[in-house]
């Protein structure tokens, strides 16, 4: 093995634990290096916080866009994050471009899902339940954004 | 010191392991990533993007396809291994750039980033030079050299700092509490109020404290120790396969899936000392 090689083998590896030793450090993302912070936040209860997207339906009701191919290609994870730091301004810039992306890729049979004519953002709060069974009634409903599109 | 860190990252080793190895990373990532959607991505909002140092700009959609289907046959090549380095070279140009994309929306993508890192150690290596088609071609043996061991150590090392972060981050922002509180249990029941939920197994898991308290402790303590691999063979046999259960967990209870830690997780099959012990156990002929 060369030294020239030697050298570069070494300053990869070097490269590699400095960036992770700083991102560490900081506890910022340092793209491609991470403090890894999943699953890291301590979460006590009793009541949790969520954002849920609704699709409104031509007659009105509201629907809950638990299908991931409704906001393809946005992970949940994804798509939770860019709503909770989005303002109101940018989380109405945000639903449009769901629901105009939703549209067309409904059109195209790309997915099953009903025809909608708005998005709505709510900030929902639940009683932790040890079955869950309370999913559809929480104890805040709270609308942060709006958006429609055609009403045809 | 140096000269352990020198044995560590250059000790001469087989072309062989490190051959397999890149068969079976280059062809596992093509399995992985062959349906990913990229190009979607150009048709999506700035206003989803997340704050970097450096946001990509997202190519057209035409572009993005020819760039993940170019990346696709790069990934395929390096994993038979013909024109190895060009084809690991353009694996870890176009995978940079399409991970970039992805995860400059929303938040960052922890999955991808081991990936990245790995490509880059192995776009340098001379990982082609053996159980490749151009090694066939060449009829080349190569001997054992530190050229073939540094390319397993680095990629090992990326593994053990994100399980090392993963575990820091636990205890700087939960410190002890991640451990002794209700902490686990909550984050299970949490899951099912998603707008998208997890499958009833969390639910099930949440039912029982003890084993929730358990897991918490065993989850910090693998990521925290993973390091030991690099150093013991014993640790090795241990920690290797409970990351890989904790992964699976993960998965099963939470959603997420590390599906790139697991398939990196091969650079640690000692494949040179595997078929040492199969060519040995084989009855001679004649």
């Amino acid at each position: 093995m060369t030294r020239s090689r030697r050298l570069l083998a070494n300053l990869l590896v070097l490269g590699v634990v400095a960036g992770s030793a700083a991102a560490i450090g900081t506890g910022h993302e340092l793209w491609p290096f991470s403090p890894y912070p999943m699953f890291s936040r301590t979460h006590r209860g009793p009541t949790v916080e969520r954002l849920w997207v609704y699709g409104v339906l031509p007659d009105g009701r509201e629907v809950p866009l638990s299908d991931r191919r409704a906001f393809h290609p946005l992970r949940l994870a994804q798509l939770e994050a860019a709503l909770t730091n989005l303002g109101p301004a940018g989380r109405r810039e945000g639903l449009e471009d769901m629901l105009s992306r939703y549209e067309v890729r409904r059109g195209a049979g790309r997915h099953g899902g009903p025809r909608f004519t708005g998005l709505r953002l709510y900030r929902m709060a639940f009683e932790l339940e040890d079955d869950a069974g309370n999913r559809d009634r929480p104890l805040v409903r709270e609308l942060l954004a709006e958006v429609a599109g055609e009403t045809r | 010191m140096r000269a352990a860190c020198e044995r560590f990252l250059f000790a001469p080793a087989s072309p062989v392991g490190l051959g397999i190895t890149r068969a079976l990373l280059y062809g596992g990532l093509l399995g992985l990533f062959a349906r990913t959607d990229f190009a979607a991505y150009a048709g999506v909002s700035e206003v989803f993007r997340c704050t970097m140092w450096f946001r990509p700009p997202v190519a057209p959609e035409a572009w993005l396809v020819a760039a993940h289907r170019v990346w696709l046959v790069a990934l395929g090549l390096a994993c038979v291994g013909i024109f190895s380095r060009l084809a690991m070279a353009l694996s870890f140009v176009l995978g940079t750039y399409l991970f970039w994309i992805d995860g400059s929306f929303g938040r960052v993508h922890h999955n991808e980033l081991p990936v990245i890192l790995a490509l880059g150690v192995f776009a340098a290596s001379r990982a082609g030079d053996a159980f490749s088609l151009d090694a066939l071609r060449r009829r080349a043996r190569p001997e054992p050299s530190g050229e073939y061991r540094w390319p397993l150590r680095a990629v090992q090392i990326v593994l053990t700092l994100a399980f090392f972060a993963a575990g820091i981050a636990k205890l700087r922002h939960g410190g002890l509490d991640w451990i002794t509180t209700d902490n686990l249990r909550v984050q299970l029941l949490e899951r099912s109020y998603a707008l998208v939920p997890v499958t009833g197994r969390n639910l099930l898991l949440a039912r029982v404290p003890l084993l929730c308290h358990t897991l918490a402790a065993t989850t910090v303590a693998c990521e925290l120790l993973y390091g030991l691999s690099l150093v013991s063979a014993r640790a090795r046999l241990i920690l290797v396969p409970a990351s890989l259960v904790m992964i699976q967990g993960f998965a099963v209870f939470f959603g997420p899936r590390f599906t790139t830690f697991m398939l990196l997780s091969v650079v640690w099959v000692p494949w040179d000392r595997l078929l040492a012990l199969r060519s040995r156990a084989r009855p001679t002929s004649g």
